[in-house]
């Protein structure tokens, strides 16, 4: 049953239609939801103590950066299902995933640059943390200029599918570079293991901005992956007819 | 109990010296993520309208 599943929604055809519907309702939700986070952590959530009002910026940093590794995540997952069974939807969300990945990356990047100015004193360190978003940044514009870069579009779903795969080794080392070195990056305010070293009244802003803009990000990545299919299945019936 | 943080429009903008660098922030923030929607939104629009006019 779960095969029968599997495949059914593997289908470009049955995923164009089924996502079609979800996206409204994901991207709107996603909105109204993230639109609430933002108010509540810029405007009603207190002071930082050492940071002051400068600390208002992890409401956006934070989903962006959580969102830029998921992302990638995503596409490593993807490649592995594509290189294996050859499921062309898979190839599709590789090189629609990428652009996104890449836009959300950089924004990451600035906003931690543009937030490291009151708390650092500079604009830019060759921290850990730091470094390794800069390279899924360049691993991200890699992936797209790749794929540019074959006029056979198997070859090159093929060649970035590899390549996504080889530089999945850098999102361990961004989770995990805060605590094998000692860098200037504070360590993570929230994980799975511990309580969380930020305050509850930052926290729930936090948690819904981090949530709702993934929902957001999710429903973008559907909408890329609807124009991969129409650009590459144009010559089927079903498209010519929508 | 939820406050609100800021006396004043003034107080909000300025946020002890640091509004400049949250204002900035946000307005990049929402600069991308509505970049990122329109232009999804605008390439299948354009797809549908020639694909119209091919068939």
């Amino acid at each position: 049953m779960f095969k029968k599943f599997f495949h059914q929604f593997a289908s470009p055809k049955t995923f164009y239609f089924v996502s079609q519907k979800i996206f409204p309702y994901l991207f709107w939700l996603s909105i109204v939801s993230l639109m609430i986070g933002l108010i509540w952590g810029i405007l009603y959530a207190p002071v930082d103590k050492v940071q002051g009002n400068s600390y208002r910026i992890i409401y956006m940093h934070v989903p962006a950066s959580f969102a830029a590794q998921s992302l990638y995540m995503m596409i490593a997952v993807a490649s592995f299902i594509f290189l294996i069974w050859k499921v062309k939807l898979a190839a599709y969300v590789v090189k629609s995933v990428s652009l996104i990945g890449a836009s959300i990356t950089f924004l990451a990047l600035i906003s931690g640059s543009i937030w490291g100015v009151p708390t650092w004193g500079t604009w830019w360190q060759w921290d850990a943390r730091i470094t390794s978003t800069l390279i899924l940044f360049i691993m991200y514009l890699g992936l797209i200029s790749l794929h540019n870069s074959f006029n056979n579009l198997d070859k090159a779903d093929k060649f970035i599918s590899v390549l996504a795969l080889v530089g999945f080794i850098n999102i361990p080392i961004i989770k995990m570079s805060v605590n094998w070195w000692s860098t200037l990056h504070q360590p993570a305010s929230i994980t799975l293991s511990s309580k969380p070293s930020i305050d509850m009244a930052m926290l729930y802003p936090l948690m819904i901005c981090i949530f709702s803009f993934l929902g957001l990000i999710i429903a973008i990545v559907l909408r890329a992956i609807q124009y991969e299919i129409l650009l590459r299945e144009k010559n089927k019936k079903w498209i010519q007819s929508i | 109990m939820i406050n609100m943080q800021f006396e004043s429009l003034s107080s909000l903008l300025y946020m002890n010296g640091h509004g400049i660098y949250v204002w900035v922030v946000l307005i990049i923030f929402l600069m991308v993520i509505t970049g990122l929607s329109l232009f999804y939104k605008i390439k299948i629009k354009n797809f549908k309208k020639d694909n119209n006019e091919i068939n």
